[in-house]
């Protein structure tokens, strides 16, 4: 079964022309490469664009992977570069357009297709094993993710408010993340 | 710069900042020329922004559709009141000192207009001010012509005017916390309502059930173990 197989057999198999692997490949990555897309984008429609041409450039490459490095490395390799690409263009774009807001503010309210899977067991499991991941993490750290995440509060913001050096505050929101990736590693694939 | 230790990597420490949006375009721009070069350091961004997403997504399904109030923090204060500090303090504020004066004197009057009624007997004083409710009347005391159909449970209770100033009294006493505390986040039932592997058969059994009868009264207090955002926030506020 497909599920059972590393990535880098699924690999193999998508270069034979076995038309399910890369599929598989897919599944197991989509929600990563789409968060790493988020994290370098900022913005869940770029990100979804970005994912799916990461994506499409993946399959169009696979013959060159040679697996001295792992798939998640190499996926993760042209995620951000077709981010910087991205960022490139909309950077072009914008110099162009520079009185140009409209379409800009309204792409904000599309509907993200990573929104809506709130009626799926996988994302139900998902929400309930990150919900004990943040409620586990030390007290300092906690604070700094609910600050960052629930209350949108900047570096600045959260060093002032805690009076607290902006690189320590800094620091603990980078182990925070760390230390929730380590606990959410342990979930299956698809999940994590 | 390519460091199997990242932590030892000098952009590792730009990373957040950099997916928060909050680096300088210059420094944005050094970071990036370094993530085509390396691998690491874009594995390591990679993860960072997996568990961000997670909590991202997260707090957008499960919190964002219940309306939650916004977490006020004053950036003029530099300190953090704890939850206990952010109640005393909604106790002190002046308004609440009248609230409560209100609502004594309005039981009190009540009770005063009840015995006065008790003891006259007056029939006018009982159609000026009926006795409400909180004042325990014996039924055969209601005016003596009243016609025979008409309900001799208690006095009649439509048109008191004691009891709205009551009603309005302990209602403000019961909002006076609510703006100030944490909210307490009820578990969206379509979050809860699967049986999950790995956790403790007992509480899947009881997740099961829910969803045979997703009815938020189904919700039995003591099997949700769920967390709340309160819960999230209960012991950051002193530091
Ligand atoms: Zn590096």
């Amino acid at each position: 079964m497909l599920k059972e197989l590393t990535d880098e057999k699924l690999v193999e198999l998508a270069v034979s022309k076995d038309p399910d692997a890369f599929g598989e490949i897919m599944k197991r990555w989509e929600r990563k490469i789409f968060a790493l897309c988020f994290g370098m984008l900022g913005r869940e429609d770029d990100a979804r664009d970005a994912a799916q041409e990461t994506f499409i450039a993946a399959f169009r490459n696979i013959s060159n992977f040679r697996g001295e490095a792992k798939v998640s490395s190499w996926l993760h390799r042209i995620a951000v570069n077709q981010c910087l690409t991205t960022k490139r263009r909309a950077k072009t774009r914008s110099e162009e357009f520079l009185d140009d807001d409209g379409g800009e503010s309204e792409r904000v309210f599309v509907t993200p297709a990573h929104r809506s899977p709130a009626n799926t067991t996988e994302a139900t499991e998902r929400l309930i094993i990150v919900r004990q991941a943040v409620s586990s993490l030390p007290v300092d750290l906690r604070q700094v993710i609910v600050m960052k995440e629930f209350e949108e509060m900047t570096f600045q913001e959260i060093s002032e408010t805690l009076e607290l050096p902006l690189s320590t505050v800094k620091s603990r929101v980078y182990t925070a993340l760390r230390q929730l990736r380590m606990k959410l590693e342990r979930l299956p694939m698809e999940i994590g | 710069m390519k460091n199997a230790n990242i932590s030892e990597c000098k952009f590792s420490a730009d990373m957040v900042s950099y997916m928060y949006g909050e680096l300088s375009e210059s420094e944005g721009s050094a970071l990036e020329l370094h993530l085509v070069d390396c691998a690491e350091c874009v594995d390591e961004f990679a993860a960072v922004s997996s568990a961000r997403y997670e909590v991202y997504d997260w707090k957008h399904i499960e919190f964002d559709p219940l309306e939650t109030p916004r977490f006020e923090v004053s950036y003029d204060d530099a300190v953090v009141p704890s939850w206990s500090d952010k109640l005393r303090a909604v106790f002190a504020q002046s308004w609440a000192v009248p609230a409560f004066s209100f609502a004594a004197l309005a039981i009190v009057s009540v009770l005063v207009i009840g015995l006065a009624w008790m003891r006259s007997g007056d029939e006018e004083i009982i159609a000026e001010n009926p006795p409400s409710q909180t004042v325990a009347v014996p039924a055969k005391d209601v005016v003596k012509d009243e016609p025979e159909s008409l309900p001799t449970v208690g006095p009649r209770i439509e048109v008191t005017d004691q009891k709205p100033i009551v009603a309005t009294a302990a209602k403000t006493k019961a909002s006076l916390p609510k703006p100030h505390v944490a909210p307490k986040i009820r578990e969206v039932p379509a979050t809860t309502a699967v049986s999950v592997k790995g956790l403790d058969p007992k509480q899947a059994t009881a997740k099961n059930e829910v969803k045979a009868a997703p009815t938020l009264n189904a919700f039995d207090d003591e099997e949700d173990t769920s967390l709340r955002l309160a819960e999230l926030f209960e012991d950051l506020g002193t530091r």
